[in-house]
């Protein structure tokens, strides 16, 4: 619709969650949740184009959110990014921007680097 | 206004002294702060001198080889100026090519507040900027972030007061989530001497060393009571 991308937001903190939505709401339409149970719901529910999930999170932590992603058919096939304040954009990039062979950036990043990762993931 | 719980002062562009030989230098410089700040240039310190006791600006950027005047004997100048007068003192951020302990340590000496060297990245500057923001007591503020501050600084308060809490529980795990979790917000919204001091606590809670993080945590504490924000200057153009 219009051609905005959605992205479904994934972070304990809704710190966080506010801040992505102040840089990017201009520019994607947005859901969110802090509580990471809700996302494979979430996600079949809204369809997001990306999902874009911090990794360390208590209870379910962002790796098995990928692993129950995966395990579903219906939204395996929708990219993620993990956004982690655990590692710096220099061992990000020394990383292959990658944490456990899923698209990885560091919340450090800036936002407008953040924003050509997730369009160049949804492109994909 | 939604400044109540964080005080906030008129949002006054910051005014950036550059100063560098390198016209190079200078425009990058300028152009990577267009728009976040109110620029001068000076191509010498002995220009920077002049232009510092005319119109005092809150921060200099400024080389340390320079002809006529270098940056460590303007530098020295501007603090022997602003002590003798009683004016407030700006910060200083040196620009070297060399980068050696002893050239820093110098430049420290000098008045210097912070040293990068060439060439330097936006993000280096950025922080270099900020953290000498945190030094005058004042942090620069995305403007994006107006509405969701108050709210932010409250919640990150009521954290910081959990996370003394969980180092007098002794609990370790408790500690490390929160300090975390601090860290990975107060990076994101400006706040890096905060968000370093947390990732600090972050890193020693995850090694079970408690000792002494009361008083890590109370610094953090006490500097998000007092913390003082100034939005940065819209840009024109809005990347988001």
């Amino acid at each position: 619709m219009g051609g905005r991308n959605k992205l479904l937001i994934v972070d304990d903190d809704k710190a966080v969650i506010e801040y992505l939505r102040a840089k990017f709401s201009s520019r994607y339409d947005i859901v969110s949740t802090d509580a990471a149970e809700q996302v494979i719901g979430l996600a079949r529910k809204e369809r997001p184009n990306l999902i874009l999930c911090d990794m360390d999170m208590p209870g379910m932590d962002g790796g098995d959110v990928s692993k129950e992603l995966y395990g579903d058919a219906e939204v395996r096939d929708i990219p993620m990014l993990f956004i982690t304040a655990l590692v710096t954009p220099t061992d990000m990039k020394n990383l292959g921007h990658q944490i456990g062979g899923r698209s990885a950036i560091s919340k450090q990043a800036l936002p407008e680097e953040l924003a050509q990762r997730i369009d160049s993931l949804i492109r994909a | 206004m939604a400044d109540d719980p964080a005080p906030a002062s008129p949002p006054r562009p910051l005014s950036v002294l550059v100063v560098d030989d390198d016209e190079y230098t200078r425009v990058f410089i300028g152009r990577f702060l267009a728009g976040t700040a109110r620029i001068a240039q000076a191509v010498n310190g002995r220009e920077a001198l002049d232009k510092a006791m005319a119109e005092p600006p809150d921060v200099i950027v400024m080389d340390l080889e320079m002809p006529v005047m270098g940056g460590l004997e303007a530098a020295a100048g501007i603090r022997e100026w602003e002590r003798r007068e009683g004016r407030a003192r700006c910060a200083m951020i040196a620009l070297s090519s060399h980068d050696d302990e002893a050239i820093r340590a110098r430049s420290r000496k000098a008045g210097f507040d912070a040293y990068l060297a060439k060439p330097v990245s936006p993000d280096e500057l950025r922080r270099a900027l900020s953290e000498c923001s945190v030094a005058q007591g004042t942090i620069l503020v995305d403007p994006d972030l107006k509405d969701a501050l108050p709210g932010f600084l409250e919640s990150r308060r009521a954290m910081a007061g959990e996370l003394a809490q969980a180092i007098s529980d002794c609990d370790a795990e408790r500690v490390r989530a929160l300090a975390h979790k601090l860290a990975g917000s107060l990076m994101l919204y400006g706040f890096h001497w905060a968000a370093e001091r947390s990732k600090t606590i972050e890193r020693r809670a995850g090694g079970n060393a408690l000792a002494g993080l009361a008083a890590e945590a109370a610094a953090l504490r006490r500097h998000l009571d007092g913390v003082q924000v100034r939005f940065e200057e819209k840009k024109g153009k809005k990347e988001n």
